[in-house]
């Protein structure tokens, strides 16, 4: 099983070297980039394509539009790098499995599934204190409090991993826009870590955060900073931070959720509320008039009659 | 009213006599069994049963594991051949205990109307193996606040049904449903549970991947579920044991569970089968050794002793705790529904075709990509 992370932003190259460094740890086989601007993003970017990490493509022209840029990197992992299933992810989100490697967790979704989504889990931006973003973003938005602060609407912040399809036309938010690709409702294998990045808001104070822990709003997670600690390498000779794959000393481990925190988080997928009883009647109604319009049609007029023609001869 | 249960086993030998002796006291009358080529003794078992008159025995020692059918022709043989009133379509795991009552009692309260009722799951879990019998050491059951809808998790809430006899009957996969049956469920009630214990230790865990997979590959369906194949994942390539352990309950993650309410501890099972359990005085003489594994009759048949088992009404907060219970199940079958009609719209392919230009601007781009 291959997989492949397309990686698209404009965030600064100590992030985008740390986001590439984990997810190779994590079971990605190969990410395709875009050029960027920032020289120092470029070299990051170079480093990993010399590894045979990274496809790099040219920058794009100003005037395409984010969704089209992500088409055409997702549409090249699958018709060029044989991608089997693709991850399009921006510079601060990292994607986290809930036990074993991403790759892992995608080879246990039935093969019915075409698409799988992401539980969000968004980081708080706290003042800068001069450690790298990653280090210091340890807590993040309570489930709960994302579905209020959404207004209820908070599975239109999963993410999205689809299989590799050569002509996958992906829309906004990473998913398959038109696809056929059936998606896995209701259960989130993999959890996608979403660091402030600059439209972020304000940061929050050491008070604002004691108050959220409290009152239940935000929650700690170091789970992303003891990783990349884990895979950081000191006075490295090269433009990234951090180890690659083959350097074997400094291995993720994800490790396997057991029976009650399954269930735990079992409760906040739930509160992610997929399931809406109205839109299902709404969906319902829908495929059972496109059925209609399907068996009124020439083909199914032509089959009725020519069976009766034969049932009654 | 007479209550026949059918059963399809293979290599079940550490739980069958259990089962069969707990049903048999639990109010089932008699047994249907189909063994599908067991090698561990099983077979023994069964006939034991057979000739003490409780249990008919068919064989299928194929590979090509038709579980649809067989267990579908044995719930029909128990509508026409053993004169069958209602039916439970069992696996060799389930332990299914009726609330306020017998079985017979409780499924002769049934109004007539109703032909299928649905019986809640309750997934006990492994502890750590220490070679005891499996109802002592599997006293802990998941009672999840939500559904856990992982498709390749085994703890997904789904009801098992017991229907009444039907000579014509469908019996759906896993004994889930009936296929297009005439008889109405009765969603509202809820008087029996099946207490499932499907992972028992590291090696029964290991071989029933083995043979689930196996039996699956061989359905036109060419695989299992998501469960099957994950577990079979985990044998192939070398980690079954991590797998286990990630299915099991440790000291701390037991009292973590039980502390938050995701774990109950219930020891309804082991109470019974300690009290079904029979004596070294009380072991017929015919049954002592004769076993290749000692696996014979060890517990007691209905009648050989006054009634041992109790199944009085529980209290006022058991019963709250049923209905929350009920509301999970009934979450969970929201999910199916979604995702079937998610399957269905797919096969409907798009709902609108793709404009002239969007074609033109996708074509465009692949030659860009590909070319």
């Amino acid at each position: 099983m291959k997989l492949a992370m397309t990686l698209a932003g404009s965030g600064a190259a100590e992030i985008v070297d740390a986001q590439i460094a984990f997810h190779l740890h994590a079971g990605v086989d190969v990410v395709v980039a875009e050029g960027r601007r920032d020289p120092d993003v470029t070299e990051v970017l170079e480093a990993y394509r010399r590894e045979g990490h990274l496809h790099l493509l040219e920058a794009p022209a100003d005037a395409l539009p984010l969704p089209d840029r992500v088409t055409d990197m997702a549409r090249l992992a699958a018709a060029k790098l044989g991608a089997d299933w693709v991850i399009n992810a921006s510079d601060a989100e990292f994607w986290w499995p809930r036990g074993g490697t991403l790759a892992e967790v995608l080879a246990a979704v039935p093969r019915r599934y075409g698409i799988v989504r992401a539980m969000p889990r968004y980081f708080v931006p706290v003042a800068a204190d001069g450690s790298s973003l990653a280090e210091r973003s340890t807590v993040r938005r309570s489930t709960a409090a994302l579905v209020t602060s959404r207004g209820g609407r908070a599975s239109e912040c999963l993410g999205v991993v689809h299989i590799g399809d050569p002509d996958v036309v992906v829309g906004s938010g990473g998913a398959p826009a038109g696809s056929s690709l059936v998606a896995l409702r209701a259960w989130y294998p993999i959890e996608v870590l979403r660091l402030p990045c600059g439209d972020s808001g304000e940061a929050l104070d050491s008070a604002s955060v004691s108050r959220g822990l409290a009152d239940g709003t935000l929650v700690v997670d170091v789970r992303l900073r003891d990783a990349l600690r884990k895979l950081r390498l000191p006075d490295l000779q090269r433009p990234s931070s951090f180890a690659l794959p083959s350097e074997a000393a400094a291995a993720l481990v994800f490790p396997r959720p057991s029976v009650v925190d399954d269930a735990a988080y079992a409760e906040e997928v739930t509160l992610v509320a997929e399931v809406d009883g109205a839109d299902m009647q709404r969906r319902l109604d829908e495929a059972e008039r496109r059925l209609a319009a399907l068996e009124a049609g020439f083909g199914a007029r032509a089959r009725w009659k020519l069976g009766r023609l034969l049932g009654a001869r | 009213m007479k209550l026949v249960m059918t059963i399809l086993v293979r290599d079940e030998a550490d739980i069958i006599d259990a089962q069969l002796a707990f049903h048999l006291n639990a109010g089932v009358d008699f047994v249907l069994a189909t063994d599908n080529g067991s090698v561990d003794g099983t077979v023994d078992i069964l006939e034991a049963y057979a000739r003490d008159g409780y249990l008919h025995l068919l064989r299928e020692p194929g590979g090509d594991y038709r579980q649809l059918e067989w267990v579908t022709r044995m719930a029909r043989l128990a509508a026409t051949d053993f004169g069958a009133d209602w039916v439970i379509n069992s696996d060799a795991d389930e332990f299914w205990w009726p609330r306020g009552g017998s079985l017979r009692d409780v499924l002769a309260a049934v109004p007539e109307r109703f032909g299928i009722v649905p019986a809640f799951n309750r997934d006990f879990l492994p502890r750590p193996f220490d070679g005891g019998f499996f109802a002592e050491r599997m006293t802990a059951r998941l009672s999840p606040h939500a559904p856990v809808n992982d498709p390749a998790g085994p703890y997904r809430p789904r009801p098992k049904v017991v229907h009444r006899a039907d000579r014509h009957v469908f019996v759906a996969r896993g004994a889930h449903a009936l296929v297009n049956s005439a008889f109405e469920p009765l969603r509202t009630w809820h008087p029996i549970e099946a207490l499932h214990f499907p992972i028992r230790s590291p090696e029964q865990s290991d071989h029933k991947a083995m043979l689930q997979w196996q039996g699956f590959v061989g359905t036109a369906r060419g695989y299992g579920t998501g469960y099957h194949a994950k577990a079979y994942q985990a044998r192939s390539e070398g980690w079954s044991g991590e797998y286990y352990r990630s299915l099991s309950v440790d000291d701390e993650t037991l009292a973590r569970g039980v502390a938050d309410g995701i774990l109950t501890i219930d020891t309804r099972l082991r109470d019974a089968l300690r009290a079904l359990r029979l004596t070294p005085s009380e072991t017929p003489d015919d049954l002592e050794g004769g076993s290749p594994a000692g696996h014979l009759r060890r517990f007691a048949l209905p009648g050989s002793a006054d009634a041992r088992l109790d199944f009085t009404a529980r209290s006022v907060a058991d019963e709250a705790g049923v209905a929350a219970d009920a509301a999970v199940l009934s979450e969970a079958a929201s999910v199916r529904r979604l995702r079937q009609l998610d399957a269905l719209e797919a096969r409907l392919g798009p709902s609108s075709a793709p404009g002239l230009a969007t074609m033109l601007r996708g074509l465009a781009r692949r030659r860009r990509v590909v070319g």
